[in-house]
């Protein structure tokens, strides 16, 4: 990662609403949030990555959703109690939004962050692909990671989505 | 616009005479009167001047400059000569008054056609509106700030649409202004010009010109002055608009140029020059387009206001009244309305509704079912439109192809009544064109081949709509030469694009035509034969969910039968399962499904397995290992085969079970999907679920890679 997208993508001071996955906390921009509701049936989407869950009737609206502990590869939550699906809004290329959903362990609270709470993302090496991660902040005695949404779920990451299309269509 | 000038030219010719008659009697100040008259003389004739005029204008300057030089002395001769000279000059004028056209006075004409082009400049005349309001603010904006890209693009965009509007509708005038002033914008676009004042006065000019001409088509349109030409000066402006483009700047001369110009009533007022006595003649004889002054600040802003308070008025009574909508609050609508009877059908079919027994209570409920049905037809039909516009378009392209190509060509529109979702008529336009430009370019013979072939000159090219089983079918035919097989099938060979060993039946045959890169003509025309309209054509059709197809018999001419549905937004799917999955095929593309008796599949291979239909043996798609879905007819027998037929062969989908047949609201997938081939949609079925529209085309179509290479465990 060069210094320079991560200036470009410094985190903003603001509120984020923060969930958990198994024991790791994450933060995403609360203006980015649509909704929050339990888990629902989903209809699988056949021949996808093992991370896109499918679709759901969010009235209505057709909603991929996407298991955050999958695409992160945590293995998979036995206890979905608290499961609870989060509903986000993202800009797309041809200027409209879309909603996604994402599965996470349990959502915690919304909190403030102060510009001076928010740290760049450290260098993991080769460890954690932090393409998609804006920075880290330390509050309350808890390390939380800022998630860059756009990035999340429309870059393919780690899959290049397009190669498996192909091969499976 | 001349003869206003009648008189006043007489009036200066007369006193020009009269001065004349002091010179015979020796008094060379006369000259300098002369030279007086014939300066306002020149205003009057406007730029640029008829060469005639020009030429004695000139010799009377040399004359008195010759007196000049002799010291005012007059020669002996000098009565004679100039009385000749007057004759000439008098005869000049009088050549220029009487001549049709002189430049500066001449204004184009334009009639519109009420017949079959009525709908189509009512909506011209509607977006028109639109699009004057938009350049209005346009300028408005730019006026603030002259580098908003954002608001130069929006008033380009304006111009550009009135152009393509303007020429389709064959109205040249417009047609030419727009093309002005969007040339003007482009530039400034480009950065090459940067709007000043003059600038945006030049647009509001011309706003306020196309403004005039939608008001006179208006009114036409309402009954009034039928058939009467339309004459909106325009000439001087565009003479302006490219003079601007041509980097000359302002001209300061303008200001004293105001004769030349087309005075408007406001502006007229207060007109800040020495002409000014002629001014308000030209005013009231031509109350028209206000092409003020560059100068002149106030006078544009004068005209806005008047045109707003006189023509806009005018004309909006006169055209149709609609409710122009976003089609995206259309399409939220049609949608919710979708869900409002899919959770009506939920309530209806919750298990402990079924089991109330109240008559009163049923009662209520087939009222709301009756509701809410007629609620989603009319919302439906709001999105229904008729196909004429679509088809009037042709008209003029039948005409403007057969006029290039020297053809003989009539086209009979028949069905235009028919009712279709407006966003499949959108994307109807461009296969429209191709195939109608098809039929003329390739189908219809010269009139010579025709006549020494027995048939008419006059080729006719019918388009027919109607409605069909559910859908909609519009045929293109032509009464031309017709497909040649052998040479459609030589192609094809050349260009590799079957054996050539390949034995095909006529119908296969005539499926290549519509393969890319196909095209039997050698010569390139501008207008096909580049092998890129058929395939473009089915391309298109298929995104409709529509299936194209060709018959043609040599020398007799071919049938073009495009099948769509109704809407894009409701299909009629059967809902099939496989393991604990549920997906739906539309009914469109589904042939016939049987529950398969042992021996009526064979395989080949070990892996490719077929199906024996009627004597026909197709290819067996086992749908479940299709999809990566664990199926529980691992015998084909348990299970049911629905075959289906796409464009390019038929299918047996082998499906655990078949679950029903019911209208589904189509939703899209969105771009989270794009990527995946094999799902075209998805519907909320009546239990609120989301079940996945298979996408018959592109399921199981032979894979780029072979089945051997192992699928990425993604």
């Amino acid at each position: 990662m060069t210094n320079q997208i991560q200036t470009d993508n410094r985190p903003k001071p603001g509120k984020y609403l923060t969930f958990m996955l198994g024991a790791e906390h994450y933060s995403l921009p609360i203006l980015k949030v649509r909704e929050i509701m339990r888990l629902c049936p989903i209809t699988p989407v056949p021949r996808m990555p093992v991370y896109i869950q499918g679709v759901i009737n969010l009235r209505g609206k057709i909603v991929p959703v996407l298991d955050l502990r999958a695409r992160f590869r945590l293995p998979a939550f036995a206890d979905q109690e608290r499961v609870c699906i989060i509903v986000v809004q993202l800009e797309s290329s041809d200027g409209g939004t879309n909603l996604m959903g994402m599965i996470v362990d349990m959502v915690e609270e919304v909190s403030q962050y102060a510009e001076a709470e928010i740290e760049p993302t450290p260098d993991f090496g080769s460890l954690v692909d932090t393409r998609y991660i804006t920075g880290m902040t330390k509050t309350k005695g808890t390390v939380k990671t800022l998630l860059d949404l756009d990035k999340l779920l429309t870059m393919d990451g780690d899959i290049d989505l397009q190669q498996v299309y192909r091969e499976v269509a | 616009m001349k003869n206003i000038h009648t008189e006043e030219t007489g009036d200066l010719l007369q006193q020009i005479a009269t001065e004349l008659a002091f010179v015979e009697t020796g008094s060379a100040a006369s000259l300098a009167a002369i030279a007086e008259v014939l300066a306002e003389l020149e205003k009057l004739v406007g730029s640029p001047l008829p060469p005639a005029v020009a030429t004695e204008i000139a010799t009377a300057a040399q004359f008195a400059e010759a007196v000049a030089a002799a010291g005012g002395v007059l020669a002996a001769d000098a009565g004679q000569v100039l009385q000749k000279w007057y004759e000439r000059l008098d005869k000049a004028c009088q050549d220029w008054l009487a001549a049709p056209d002189a430049p500066a006075a001449q204004e184009p004409t334009m009639t519109v056609e009420l017949g079959e082009d009525t709908e189509l400049l009512n909506e011209f005349c509607n977006e028109g509106k639109d699009l004057l309001q938009d350049i209005e603010q346009g300028v408005l904006v730019l006026e603030e700030n002259p580098t908003s890209a954002d608001t130069l693009n929006v008033v380009f965009r304006a111009f550009h649409t009135f152009k393509g509007g303007a020429g389709f509708l064959g109205l040249e005038p417009i047609k030419n202004l727009a093309h002005e002033l969007e040339s003007l914008l482009d530039a400034a676009r480009r950065g090459d010009l940067t709007i000043d004042t003059y600038i945006t006065e030049l647009i509001l000019a011309g706003r306020d010109a196309l403004q005039q001409f939608l008001s006179e088509i208006g009114k036409r349109l309402g009954g009034a002055l039928k058939g009467e030409a339309i004459t909106v000066p325009t000439s001087d402006l565009i003479a302006r608009v490219k003079a601007r483009l041509a980097g000359e700047s302002p001209a300061p001369a303008a200001k004293s140029q105001p004769v030349a110009a087309v005075a408007q009533p406001v502006a007229a007022v207060a007109p800040p020059v020495p002409a000014a006595k002629s001014q308000p003649v030209a005013a009231v004889a031509q109350p028209v387009a206000a092409v003020a002054q560059p100068p002149a600040k106030s006078a544009p802003v004068a005209s806005k206001t008047n045109t707003n308070k006189s023509s806009a008025g005018s004309s909006n009574e006169r055209l149709a009244s609609f409710v122009k909508l976003d089609t995206q609050k259309l399409d939220v609508l049609v949608d919710l309305v979708g869900e409002l009877v899919i959770a009506q059908s939920m309530v209806l079919q919750h298990p402990q509704v079924q089991t109330l027994n109240d008559r009163n209570l049923a009662r209520f409920m087939r009222q709301l079912h009756g509701i809410t049905t007629d609620l989603q037809h009319n919302a439906m039909s709001l999105r229904m439109v008729e196909v004429r516009g679509a088809f009037q378009k042709m008209n003029r392209l039948v005409r403007d192809l057969s006029g290039v190509q020297g053809k003989q060509v009539q086209l009979v529109l028949s069905g235009e009544e028919t009712e279709i979702d407006r966003n499949i008529v959108e994307e109807l336009g461009d296969p429209l064109v191709h195939m109608v430009r098809n039929s003329v370019d390739h189908g219809i013979e010269m009139p010579e081949v025709r006549v020494a072939q027995g048939k008419p000159a006059l080729g006719t090219v019918r388009l027919h709509a109607m409605h069909s089983g559910g859908g909609i079918v519009i045929t293109i035919s032509d009464d031309g030469k017709g497909l040649d097989k052998n040479r459609i099938l030589a192609k094809a060979i050349q260009r590799g694009l079957i054996d050539a060993d390949a034995t095909p039946t006529e119908k296969e045959i005539f499926d290549l035509i519509f393969l890319p890169g196909f095209s039997t003509v050698d010569n390139i025309t501008d207008i096909s034969g580049r092998g890129v309209g058929m395939d473009v054509v089915r391309a298109s059709i298929s995104r409709l969910r529509g299936r194209v197809e060709v018959q043609s018999t040599l020398g007799q001419g071919s049938v073009v039968t495009i099948r769509l549905p109704l809407t894009m937004a409701i299909i009629d799917g059967m809902l099939i399962g496989i393991g604990t999955e549920r997906f739906i095929i539309p009914s469109l593309s589904i042939r016939e499904s049987f529950r398969p008796l042992p021996g009526v599949v064979a395989t080949s291979q070990g892996r490719g397995e077929v199906v024996s239909v009627r004597g026909k043996l197709i290819p067996l798609v086992r749908l479940g290992d299709q999809l990566g879905i664990e199926s529980t007819a691992k015998d084909p027998c348990d299970g049911i085969i629905v075959v289906t037929q796409s464009e390019s062969q038929p299918r047996g989908l082998l499906v655990d079970r078949l679950i029903g047949k019911q209208e589904v609201v189509i939703k899209s997938l969105g771009s989270a999907f794009k990527g995946q081939a094999s799902m075209s949609g998805a519907a909320i079925l009546g239990d609120g679920l989301v079940a996945l529209i298979l996408d018959i085309e592109n399921l199981g179509a032979p894979r780029a890679h072979h089945k051997n290479q192992p699928v990425p465990t993604a």
